[in-house]
């Protein structure tokens, strides 16, 4: 928790002025990553969380803290897709929510790396995503290289 | 740090296998069996007189296993993944299987089987929910999901006994239907094709595999389950009902962690290398602390890593993750093994491990190009294997860490002679 909060306080100062109205069209979405500002709404409704927006210099955090105190990132971009997501709690978040229409190619992979389990790195089509952690620790991101606004660099700006 | 290795190298290592490295009567398909080409370390000589005169342990049993880096069960492929065989029992009986190629994970805890690989005949009994319904579990790794019942069975290691502790039977065909909670948080991994080993056993400090996330109410999904009929409701589990982890539930004084002890391994990687993991902390000659440093960790585990001035809180070692992964962009990414890391030439590199109780150490590794490494497909031991990391908080010192060294991972709130648990020493 105290290292979320510092990351809050990191991220404020990232977003410098705050900004803007409208954020893309309204348009209805089930999906989370790739889809609107109303399909990071839909993911609060079906995880119950508690959510605060953070506006940042290129677009706007979303923060969703699930009541088992999984806490989501969902980032959009200025013209207002999600195209990153990360998490980090206890155990794994619910993916299928959160990645939509991009979670069957983390749950159907073809290759198989044998590789332990405790990290995985997938370079699908069009998606990246990166999980690692241990027990009782679970940390992952996954974007959508295609919907990252110029500028923003994910290793550094994602968190 | 330079003579401190090469001094654990060369004598603790060898003086501890050549004594402890006794291998269960049953443990015929261990893993190691097939070695070809690795040194000998002894660790599979088998003498019980020995054991109960030389060995030391307080309780006087064998506390030592053969552990082995390989390539894992046939058709699987595994790079870096440590493995043991471990035997189970119905509870009290001697209706008993040794079950080869369980990999060893200080990640994460408890005793994990697939159904797939047990005899018919090794019918262990269901554990049940507080609802009175059968119980079982959703265990969420990085990289997919197991899921399947709960079920007790005496677990044998070497000497060692754990008695009807609960264990996690992956892929039981009596609970086929997968919770959508469970299934949307990634991978089916129930199977040897998608899991990659018989098993796992978890050796975390941590001795409960859930801890408050599942004993508290509400009941989350992606864990706990009662299930009746097909229908599995999430449902809370108290600690001391949850997977633990099977050495603290040790009938000997070889209780409160372990010691998982590897030679080095050859510049450029090796078809195997053979270790051994021992049982205990300073109860036996072959467990002794000796100049190993410990470095307490916090109640996820986690210490800091100091890299290249990047302070990293929530680092870890992790014999369940198969590289050093860690974030820095000056190294090369990999044009074919995607998510490696393949610098130009190999590259020499040192770190400081700051445990919580502000012992620090310095740590020098090296990353040698994962392409070229991966050049010799026969190979499945490496110890300058990298990938890129999660985030810029984590050091993440996978197997290749614990190539060369003896690691002690002792146990949340268990006494040793070099303090409380949790901690990691090397």
């Amino acid at each position: 928790m105290r290292r979320t909060k510092v990351r809050l306080g990191r991220s404020i100062l990232a977003a410098g002025t705050a900004l803007c109205c409208c954020l893309g069209a309204a348009g209805e979405a089930k999906a989370t990553l790739g889809g609107d500002v109303a399909s990071v709404a839909s993911n609060g409704q079906h995880l119950v969380a508690a959510t605060r927006v953070l506006k940042l210099a290129t677009g706007e955090l979303h923060i969703l803290q699930v009541p088992s105190g999984i806490v989501v990132h969902e980032y959009l971009s200025p013209s207002g897709a999600v195209y990153a997501v990360t998490w980090r709690g206890a155990r794994a978040p619910d993916l299928r929510e959160l990645l939509g229409p991009y979670f069957t190619q983390v749950a159907h992979r073809d290759a198989r790396e044998f590789a332990g389990h405790h990290r995985l790195s997938l370079v699908g089509s069009d998606l990246l995503v990166r999980s690692s952690g241990h027990r009782g620790a679970f940390v992952g991101r996954a974007w959508v290289p295609s919907l990252v606004p110029s500028g923003v660099n994910v290793d550094t700006s994602i968190e | 740090m330079t003579h401190r290795r090469l001094f654990l190298l060369l004598t603790i290592p060898v003086l501890a296998m050549a004594c402890g490295g006794g291998k269960t009567t049953g443990s015929s398909a261990s893993p190691g069996g097939d070695d070809s080409g690795v040194v000998d370390t002894g660790t599979v000589t088998t003498d019980t007189g020995m054991v109960t005169t030389t060995d030391g342990s307080t309780s006087g049993v064998v506390n030592s296993t053969p552990m082995v880096v390989n390539s894992g069960p046939a058709g699987t492929g595994s790079i870096n993944v440590p493995f043991i065989s471990v035997t189970l029992c119905v509870p009290g009986t001697s209706n008993c299987q040794t079950i080869p190629y369980v990999s060893v994970d200080t990640g994460s805890t408890g005793l994990r089987i697939l159904s797939s690989v047990l005899s018919p005949s090794l019918t262990l009994p269901q554990a049940n929910a507080t609802t009175g319904s059968p119980l079982a579990e959703c265990y969420t790794f990085d990289d997919g999901y197991t899921w399947g019942s709960v079920r007790t069975a005496d677990v044998k290691i070497a000497g060692e006994v754990a008695a009807k502790i609960p264990i996690h039977i992956i892929g039981d065909p009596a609970f086929s239907s997968v919770p959508a909670g469970c299934s949307s948080t990634g991978m089916a991994e129930d199977t040897l094709a998608t899991f990659g080993s018989n098993g796992l056993i978890g050796i975390n400090q941590i001795v409960a595999d859930c801890g408050s996330f599942c004993s508290m109410a509400p009941a989350q999904e992606g864990a706990y389950y009662s299930c009746s009929g097909s229908t599995c409701t999430a449902v809370t589990v108290a600690d001391a009902n949850q997977l633990s982890n099977p050495i603290a539930l040790f009938a000997s004084d070889d209780k409160n962690g372990s010691v998982l002890q590897f030679p080095t391994v050859a510049a450029g990687g090796a078809a195997s290398l053979a270790g051994a993991l021992v049982f205990g902390i300073g109860t036996a000659a072959n467990n002794a602390l000796g100049s190993a440093q410990v470095l307490t960790v916090d109640g996820e585990g986690n210490f800091t890593t100091v890299y290249k001035g990047t302070t990293m809180s929530t680092s870890f070692l992790d014999s369940g993750t198969n590289t050093l992964s860690f974030n820095d962009s000056s190294i090369a990414q990999c044009t074919d093994a995607q998510g490696f890391l393949c610098p130009a030439s190999p590259l020499s590199l040192s770190a400081q491990n700051v445990g919580r109780n502000n012992v620090m150490n310095t740590i020098m590794f090296g990353v040698e190009s994962a392409d070229t490494l991966f050049g010799n497909g026969s190979d499945a031991v490496f110890d300058d294997l990298a990938t890129t990391g999660i985030d810029n908080n984590t050091f993440d010192w996978g197997l290749p860490f614990f190539v060369g060294r003896n690691v002690f991972v002792a146990l949340q709130g268990a006494s040793t002679p070099g303090g409380d648990g949790p901690y990691f020493a090397y």
